[in-house]
């Protein structure tokens, strides 16, 4: 007995780096050595910071009909660290649709009293069950007994319930263990994507895929059942999942599968749900979904008529038509028709674009609509056919042989400008033909422009006016265009308040605020600061700041240890900065900024370059800075250099004006 | 007993002429609002009626009104929205939408009521509370909507409040509340900001009182920070001095009398296991003194429970029983309390439960005038021969004896088996609530990064957050506490430690050391060496709306702080200019700035004083120039250093 179990933990000991074939040596509801192993530890070895490590994790579903029903059966075990920090853990939240059933819920919580092993089990009556909304319920339970040292184990089955499609191996915890099978019969097309670190070891038999120790491991046989195939997947010592800086969705990042399913084929028999995408745009989207889009549609033709007027100019035309409807529709959550939504004056996004779409065909603009997942949802993939992955729909026109696209559901950005987070790159065309398009954010261009200006008011005069004045581009005017539409009161009294934002020099009082464009959107919303600086008259030297505006004014990248996903830029970002000065006849350049380029990638993907021109004669300075950046990924190989570049950028915002009394 | 006939009769009528004229609806056009409603304003009640027949256990609510939504920052009051739980029910909900001139383009469809569980829009985990929506989705400004439905209730311990402005930017042009009630259940009422053009009538006809308040073309006002519990915002709350719940009668005549009640709801609920009570005495058996058992307990309460709330039908008011909590290790404020409270009583200690408003909003903390059951917390009370312990149950960092923002410096009501007792917990002044700074830097002209060792005692209510962090383990929180207090925007910690200390009085220290390399601190041109070291110290409450104050300006918390920056200059460099002294002295401040040059070493020195108390609005112009004047002083020690 005492060499049995001597042996047991020699091997639990050994298995500090690597794991034994599966799981089940380290069920801790039916191991003992294992669970006292874990109720001892104090600490996760590997992520000492760990708050709770997931010893295992298993996932099993069973796809019982076709339409997506299945039965699954969820089990989780885990070590709790730091009990007040794991209440995602602790407190289980399970939402299902109401023809489904939640069942078989055990929970147990085993703890080291006295240096005993105290067992808490959830009470069925502590089980709460809520009638969410109509169709889905939620089924809710705290885990019993939890404190610093627990050991949880909770397991529930889902009969009947939404397909478990995808599994997330990677949590924000260490994981240990964790799997995930899917049993569905073999007339069912599925293609599993699977997104990992380290590739995995295929297997052709079950029972040797059980036996594996490697660290990523899949098996794909026929079960004892001749119509089911089991598919299954393993993952072993996985970290914690760390949110970097520029990462736009973290969860396409995360270790996962995801199954999608493609029909089903048989002897003699093939239903693809989409057989490729051209077929699938011609028969059910041109012909069927968006077909009253491309119909003739002439009750459009008042519509248009009120709105081109006598304009000729055709980009003019179709600039007017869609800023008709951009303000003329409201976004609301209701789909309606095409020949509803002028008279409900409100519809969803999608109906908004179909309209857009109706009323550049009949205008005789070549037209089409756009089916995009945004950057939130995985990517639209040209083989794989995942039609639940699109989420949004956008339209494309285009103008003298030039493609616009347009949202005319967004409400804050002009003709030609999606939300950035559409630009996923690939999407689908629905027209006639079909096709794809690329919607790289190369296409979004964030323009903005900088200028300060210090004057004297009049010639010697100790009182100077100082102008400044900010153009933002499409993307940055979003929020204060909003910001100022809705209160722009409080928006004056912040930027007098935070007059550090501005780096304003000592003395300067604003005067006056005001913007331009803040309603027509084609236009640059510009922001203008006016005010007066009296130059202090009883000191020496006076150092002023001129970089008023930076494009960062900290390191965007601020993880110094490596880093492992690529640096993702939404758009491409050009920023043109000018500062003017001219210096009082009593006063002399001691002191200017230097000169500095920066040039970051071959072919370059970000460029810096600042120039200052400090003329004694004219008593004047001149600085300009331009920063652009490509929409390029950056691999993390790179994000070294990268940050490197950042701080030289952010030394010379540091620098000073010096001007010295003469 | 039943409403009589007539006056029930006389309210339906009154209340379906007042929104008809002559049986036609009325039509509300936007046009006909007022400038001056208009103004400021994001959406105009254009008239809302509240009928309120309140009897012993239950209230009867019929709520109808109507808004002109003027854009689409007030679409979110354009929505039906009201909540119901096991204590009520809500029926007869009826809607139409009218557009600007006046026209009704919708009605209202029962069978698109949508009815959710209101699971997720608070901190509760599990209760009964559900909601019922109805939203047009309308968005052609502007539009008016019109809403009207019926709430029954059977119990009375909870009157809703008479709050017709929902919103500083919506504006009112009619409100009118008609209550009526038995002439022998008196209602506590406290009345704020009800303006003298309010008309008021009484009716007593029989056994009812019928009152009713109308108030007319309130404006829409900019919003006034920092005003406690002064607010322009007109409202009535009320209180049935006999009520019921949950079958239980309960009076709130006064503070001992509605404490009774709770006395009663919570009583018997604190016994424990044998096994547990012989717990609780092994565990303290062997100290000797009182404070230190208390202490012992709150810890292992700390240490065993956490904070759950199920509060579904009357365990929304009353605790889950003691032993339960020890079981499943979980409750909320009720039930940690009282198992807390068993845990005492266990080793003969007695203790009271204690009902509170708690949190920072002030408009709803309990009067001594106005008896009432504003509380939203309990929290547990251990009188001593010659002390208080108070013990916040809910909290896993905090000492035995000290509450901390949630709960401090208010009335509270201490529920004992004589009844109630209205009493104040503890405030925390500036002798007790301070932060004590001490940072060395050193400057490395040449070098990336600069050294600085960070050395900072926070004490009472200003370590509230980082002691709990720190009794968290939680290295994601500590690095976001670091970050929001470091002033540097680029930095490294090398290495760090914090230490907690408490005080003869109890109350909590925290000692944070970092060493600390800071980028970005100096730039080297030609000439100089210009060193910019950010304070980033915002020391007191911006207020500033850019409009005239109105309220009083209430600083409910007395703090100081006393910083020293000892800066290291580098050798062969020497100091060109550096930041002037700065001293004063007012209402709301002492501030003393001050920089000495010693040698190689320049000192900066910052002593901060903010004094408690509610001040005029007159001195509001004084405030905002105070607030500035030490803003702009806080933010950078910048140095020049010449070559």
């Amino acid at each position: 007995m005492c060499t049995t179990r001597i042996a047991s933990f020699l091997v639990l000991l050994s298995s500090l780096c690597g794991f034994t074939s599966n799981a089940q040596n380290f069920r801790v509801e039916s191991n003992q050595d294992s669970l006292l192993y874990y109720l001892k530890s104090e600490a996760d070895q590997q992520y000492p910071d760990a708050d709770a490590t997931i010893l295992y994790n298993l996932g099993k579903t069973e796809l019982v009909y076709s339409g997506g029903i299945s039965n699954s059966k969820y089990e989780i075990a885990f070590k709790v660290y730091n009990a007040s920090e794991i209440g995602d853990l602790a407190d289980v939240i399970i939402p299902h649709s109401s023809g489904g059933k939640i069942s078989k819920i055990e929970a147990t919580t085993y703890n080291l009293e006295n240096g005993k092993i105290v067992e808490t089990k959830l009470e069925k009556s502590n089980i709460l069950i809520d009638e969410y909304t109509i169709g889905v319920d939620v089924v809710k339970f705290n885990i019993p007994g939890i404190k610093d040292g627990s050991v949880v184990r909770y397991t529930y089955t889902c009969e009947f319930g939404p397909l478990l499609y995808s599994w997330d191996f990677q949590k924000n915890y260490p994981v240990r263990f964790s799997r995930f099978d899917f049993y569905a019969n073999k007339a069912y097309i599925l293609t599993p994507k699977v997104n990992t670190d380290i590739p995995f070891k295929e297997y052709s038999s079950l029972k040797k895929y059980n036996q594996s120790k490697e660290p990523a491991a899949s098996c794909e046989e026929m079960t004892e059942y001749q119509y089911q195939i089991a598919r299954t997947w393993t993952r072993r010592n996985i970290a914690p999942f760390n949110k970097e800086s520029f990462l736009y969705n973290e969860k396409i990042y995360k270790e996962r599968v995801k199954i999608f399913y493609n029909g089903y084929a048989g002897n003699g028999y093939y239903y693809p749900i989409v057989e490729n995408w051209e077929k699938f745009n011609k028969e059910v989207w041109y012909d069927k979904t968006f077909n009253m889009v491309f119909q003739k549609n002439q009750f459009l033709d008042q519509t248009l008529k009120s709105i081109i007027g006598d304009t000729r100019d055709s980009i003019e035309i179709a600039q007017k038509i869609f800023y008709h409807v951009q303000n003329e529709i409201k976004l609301n959550n209701r789909g309606v028709e095409i020949d509803q939504i002028a008279k409900l004056k409100a519809g969803n996004e999608m109906s908004i674009n179909k309209y857009l779409t109706a009323l550049y065909l009949r205008a005789g603009f070549t037209s089409d609509i756009i089916l995009l997942s945004n950057k939130y949802f995985e990517k639209i993939d040209p083989i794989l056919f995942n039609i639940d992955d699109l989420s949004n729909i956008v339209c494309r026109v285009v103008v003298k042989n030039v493609s616009y696209v347009a949202s005319a559901s967004s409400k804050s950005l002009p003709f030609g400008y999606l939300p950035l987070s559409y630009y996923n790159g690939y999407a689908r065309i629905v027209n006639k033909e079909g096709g794809a398009i690329n919607l790289t954010p190369a296409l979004a261009i964030d323009n903005n422009n900088y200028s300060v200006s210090l004057k004297p008011l009049k010639k010697d005069a100790a009182d100077y006016e100082m102008k400044v004045k900010v153009e933002y581009g499409v993307y940055s005017a979003i929020g204060i265009r909003e910001e100022w539409n809705k209160d722009s009161l409080a928006l004056i009294n912040r930027i007098k308040g935070n007059s550090r934002d501005y780096n304003t020099i000592e003395g300067f009082k604003v005067n006056k605020i005001y913007v331009e464009n803040s309603k027509d959107l084609s236009k640059k919303f510009s922001l203008i600061i006016e005010g007066e600086l009296k130059w202090a008259q009883n000191v020496g030297n006076i150092m002023i700041e001129p970089y008023f505006f930076k494009t960062f004014s900290e390191n965007p990248l601020k993880e110094k240890n490596k880093r492992k996903h690529p640096v993702e830029f939404d758009c491409v970002t050009v920023n043109k900065f000018k500062f003017f000065m001219q210096l009082p006849d009593h006063f002399e350049i001691d002191e200017v900024p230097e000169k500095k380029t920066l040039v970051f990638g071959s072919p370059t993907l970000l460029s810096f370059n600042n120039t200052v021109i400090a003329n004694e004669k004219t008593n004047t300075i001149v600085i300009n800075y331009q920063y652009e950046s490509a929409a390029t990924p950056i691999p993390e190989t790179e994000a070294e250099d990268l940050r490197n570049f950042f701080n030289e950028m952010l030394k010379t915002y540091a620098q000073k004006i010096v001007v010295k009394r003469k | 007993m039943h409403i009589h006939k007539t006056i029930y009769s006389t309210i339906l009528i009154l209340l379906s002429l007042s929104n008809s004229v002559f049986g036609q609806k009325i039509s509300y056009p936007a046009s006909e609002i007022a400038p001056a409603l208009s103004l400021n304003a994001d959406a105009v009640v254009r008239y809302d009626s509240t009928f309120m027949k309140v009897e012993m256990g239950v209230v009867q609510l019929v709520h109808k009104y109507a808004i002109t939504i003027l854009n689409n920052r007030g679409d979110r009051y354009a929505g039906f929205r009201e909540t119901y739980s096991s204590f009520n029910t809500i029926s007869n909900i009826k809607g139409r939408l009218i557009n600007a001139e006046g026209k009704q383009i919708q009605s209202l469809l029962k069978n698109k009521i949508l009815d959710n569980s209101a699971f997720g829009s608070s901190i509760s985990f599990h209760d009964d509370v559900r909601v019922k929506s109805y939203d047009f989705m309308h968005r052609a400004y502007p539009y008016t909507v019109e809403f009207e439905h019926e709430l029954n209730s059977n119990s009375s311990a909870y009157l809703p409040v008479w709050f017709p402005q929902a919103d500083s930017r919506v504006a009112v042009e009619r409100a009118v509340l008609n209550l009526i009630y038995y002439k022998t259940d008196s209602i506590n009422f406290k009345l704020n900001n009800i303006p003298d053009s309010a008309t008021k009538k009484n009716l007593a006809q029989g056994s009812y009182v019928y009152k009713i308040w109308t108030l007319t073309d309130i404006p829409a006002f900019a919003y006034e920070a920092n005003s406690g519990a002064s607010t322009p915002f007109p409202y009535i709350r009320m209180m049935a001095q006999n009520f019921i719940l949950s079958g239980m009668k309960g009076s709130a005549d006064s503070w001992q009398a509605l404490g009774r009640f709770y006395y009663e709801l919570n009583k018997d609920r604190d016994g424990l296991s044998a096994i547990a009570v012989t717990k609780m005495k092994e565990m303290t058996d062997t100290i000797p003194d009182t404070y230190q058992k208390v202490a012992r307990l709150y810890r292992h309460l700390q240490e065993n429970c956490r904070y759950v709330a199920n509060e579904y039908g009357i365990a929304g008011w009353q605790t889950f029983k003691a032993e339960e909590v020890d079981k499943v290790g979980y409750g909320d404020c009720k039930g940690l309390s009282n198992y807390m409270k068993a845990m005492l009583q266990a080793i003969g200690i007695p203790s009271h439960l204690v009902l509170i408003n708690a949190g920072n909003n002030a408009l709803w903390r309990s009067e001594a005038s106005f008896v009432n059951n504003s509380f939203n917390h309990m929290i547990l009370c251990v009188p001593l021969a010659n002390d208080t312990i108070w013990l916040e149950c809910t909290s896993t960092a905090l000492p035995a004896g000290y509450l901390g923002t949630f709960t401090y410096d208010r009335p509270a009501l201490l529920l004992t088996e004589n009844g109630g007792v209205f009493t104040q917990t503890p405030a925390y002044d500036k002798e007790k609530s301070f932060i004590d700074r001490k940072v060395e830097i050193w400057l490395e002209p040449g070098k990336e990064s600069n050294r600085i060792t960070w050395n900072t005692l926070y004490s009472g209510i200003v370590q509230d957050d980082l002691l709990y962090i720190y009794k968290s383990k939680s290295a994601p929180k500590r690095k976001k506490w670091q970050k929001e207090i470091l002033p540097f925007k680029s930095y490294e910690i090398e290495k760090e430690s914090y230490e907690t200390l408490s005080t003869k009085g109890k109350i909590p220290q925290v000692k944070e050391q970092m060493n600390i390399l800071a980028e970005h601190l100096g730039v080297e041109s030609g000439k100089r060496y210009t060193v910019d070291i950010p304070l980033r110290l915002d020391l007191m409450a911006d207020i500033d709306n850019g409009s005239e104050r109105t309220l009083p300006i209430n600083i409910d918390q007395d703090t100081r702080y006393a910083l020293e920056y000892k800066i290291n200059l580098p050798e062969g460099y020497k100091l060109e200019s550096r930041p002037g002294n700065s001293s004063f002295k007012n209402d709301f401040v002492s501030f003393d700035y001050t920089i000495a040059v010693n040698g190689a070493v320049c000192t900066v020195s910052i002593n901060f004083q903010q004094n408690k108390g509610i001040f005029p609005a007159a001195k509001y112009k004084d405030y905002i120039e105070t607030e500035h004047r030490i803003k702009s002083s806080l933010s950078t020690i910048s140095l020049s250093l010449l070559k």
